[in-house]
C-alpha cells in the first residue's frame, strides 16, 4: 500500500526505506519489564482512584525490594515510635509535626515522578561569587529517586543507594548540592527545624524550613529549605557558614525539577 | 438498506476507532491498555530508534512515552483525534526533549548514564541496514524525517501523521514527496 503514497517511480525507494526500517526489532526482554511496570503502575493508579501520582514503594520489583526491606522496615519502626510517642508526651502536636506531617506525604509522591533536575549554585565566599549550572538527568525504567521514611533512596541499574550530601564541610561539591534537596525530608523526620514566614521564589510561594546541621567551636553551618507548599519540591535552598557573627560564606542553590506527570 | 446498516459496525472497527476505543477501556482496564502496548510498542520503538540512532536511548525514550501516555490516559478524548496521534506526538516531543537534553552541558553524565551503552542488537543482523537509514535521515529536514518514520517506520496513515504534526494532509504528503526525491537522488548517486 505504501506504493500508492507517490510517484511511480518513487516505488523502488519506498520498498528500500519500508525495508530497512522493518529491520530493527526491539529486545523482547525490555518489552516484556516495560510492559510489567505500565501494567503495575496501571494497577497503582486505578488502586488510587485518580490519575496522577501514587506511592513508589509497589514500583519495587521483588528482587530490588530484598535489599531494601530492613532498613526502611527499621526506619518505620523508629519513625512510628516517633509518631506515637511524641505527641502523647508532649500532649499536643508542634507546628514542625503539622509541617512534616504536611510535606513530608508530598514528598514522597512526588519525588518519584522527578526525571531530571538542573541546579544553579551561587557561592559566595567574601566578596567573590561563583556561579555553577548543573543538572542531572535520570535513566527512565533504570533510575529513580524514592523518598520513604524521612530518606532519600536512588535507585540505580539494580542498585539502591542512599545519596549523601554532605553539607557540614567547607567545601560542598555539584554531587553535594545535586543531592542536597534529599536533606529536607530527614530534616522534617527530626522536627528539628525553625519555621520562616513564605517568600515568593521564581513566582511561586515557597515556605522556609531552617536547620543549624553543624556547630564546631564558633563555627555554625545552618541550612534553609526554601519549599513549594503544593508539592513539596525544594526551590531553593541556602547555606550559611558563620563563625559567630561573621558569615564566612553563603550560598544560594535553585533547584528546578522536570517530572513525568 | 441492511447491507449499509451491517457495514456501520464494522467501519468502527477499523483499526483508529478501534484504538480509539480501546484507549477509553485502557482508562479503567489494564488488560485494554496492555492491548494497546502490543499494538504500538514496536511502532513506536522503531520511529524513535530511527530518530534517536541508539539503542539504549531509544529504550529509554520508548519507556518515557508510554510512562506518559498511561499518566496522561485520562485527560485523552476519544472524538477529538486518534489514539495514535495522541501517541505520537507524546513520542515526537519526547525525541525533541531528548535532543535538547543533550545541547545542554551535562557534567554528571558519568553518574546518570548508562551502564549499558553498548548496542546489543547492533552487533546481530541488520547493523549495516540501520547505518544506511540512519545516513539517509541525515539528509532530510526535521519534519521531513518524521514524516517519513511516521509512515515508513511507525506505519501510520497520512491522516494520523497529519493530526500528530498538526499540518493538513497535503502539507504531509508533500514533505513525504519531496522527502522521497531526495533520498532517491541519494540511493541513485550511492
Amino acid at each position: 500500500m505504501h506504493e500508492m503514497d507517490t510517484d511511480h517511480d518513487l516505488n523502488q525507494t519506498v520498498r528500500r526505506l519500508v525495508a530497512l526500517s522493518r529491520e530493527t526489532s526491539a529486545d523482547p526482554a525490555h518489552k516484556a519489564e516495560l510492559r510489567r511496570l505500565l501494567l503495575a503502575r496501571h494497577h497503582e493508579l486505578a488502586a488510587n482512584g485518580r490519575c496522577g501520582r501514587s506511592a513508589p514503594w509497589t514500583r519495587l520489583s521483588r528482587v530490588k525490594r530484598v535489599g531494601l526491606t530492613l532498613p526502611p522496615l527499621c526506619a518505620a519502626l523508629a519513625a512510628s515510635i516517633v509518631l506515637l510517642v511524641v505527641p502523647v508526651l508532649s500532649g499536643h502536636q508542634t507546628l514542625q509535626a503539622a509541617e512534616a506531617q504536611r510535606l513530608s506525604p508530598k514528598l514522597m509522591y512526588n519525588v518519584p515522578t522527578i526525571t531530571s533536575w538542573q541546579w544553579t549554585v551561587r557561592e559566595t565566599v567574601g566578596q567573590t561569587t561563583r556561579v555553577q549550572r548543573w543538572q542531572a538527568r535520570l535513566a527512565p525504567l533504570r533510575q529513580s529517586v524514592y523518598v520513604k521514611y524521612g530518606q532519600v533512596y536512588f535507585y540505580n541499574n539494580g542498585m539502591w543507594l542512599q545519596p549523601a550530601a554532605n553539607l557540614a564541610g567547607p567545601v560542598a561539591t555539584a554531587y553535594d548540592w545535586q543531592w542536597a534537596f534529599g536533606l529536607l525530608p530527614a530534616t522534617l523526620a527530626t522536627h528539628d527545624f525553625a519555621l520562616l514566614p513564605s517568600v515568593r521564589i521564581g513566582g511561586r510561594m515557597a515556605e522556609g524550613i531552617r536547620k543549624t546541621i553543624s556547630i564546631s567551636g564558633e563555627r555554625a553551618v545552618t541550612v534553609t529549605f526554601w519549599v513549594h507548599r503544593p508539592t513539596g519540591f525544594v526551590l531553593r535552598l541556602e547555606r550559611d557558614i558563620t563563625a559567630g557573627n561573621r558569615e564566612l560564606e553563603h550560598d544560594v542553590v535553585d533547584y528546578r525539577y522536570q517530572t513525568a506527570a | 438498506m441492511e447491507e449499509a446498516l451491517a457495514a456501520t459496525p464494522f467501519s468502527l472497527e477499523s483499526g483508529e476507532d478501534c484504538d480509539a476505543l480501546l484507549a477509553e477501556s485502557a482508562k479503567s482496564d489494564a488488560g485494554a491498555f496492555g492491548e494497546l502496548y502490543e499494538r504500538y510498542y514496536i511502532r513506536v520503538y522503531r520511529y524513535v530508534y530511527h530518530r534517536v540512532g541508539h539503542t539504549s536511548d531509544a529504550e529509554d525514550i520508548t519507556a518515557l512515552v508510554f510512562m506518559k501516555a498511561l499518566e496522561a490516559l485520562p485527560s485523552y478524548r476519544t472524538r477529538r483525534n486518534g489514539f495514535a496521534p495522541w501517541l505520537f506526538r507524546i513520542a515526537r516531543n519526547a525525541v525533541v526533549d531528548h535532543y535538547r537534553r543533550r545541547r545542554k552541558q551535562n557534567p554528571l553524565d558519568s553518574i546518570e548514564h548508562h551502564a549499558g551503552d553498548a548496542d546489543p542488537v547492533g552487533h546481530v543482523l541488520g547493523t549495516e541496514q540501520r547505518a544506511e537509514l540512519r545516513n539517509l535521515m541525515t539528509e532530510l529536514s526535521n519534519d521531513q524525517r518524521d514524516v517519513v518514520l511516521m509512515r515508513y517506520a511507525a506505519d501510520l496513515s497520512f491522516p494520523e501523521i497529519a493530526a500528530t504534526l498538526g499540518k493538513k494532509e497535503p502539507a504531509v504528503r508533500m514533505l513525504l514527496h519531496r522527502g522521497l526525491r531526495k533520498l532517491k537522488a541519494v540511493m541513485d548517486d550511492a
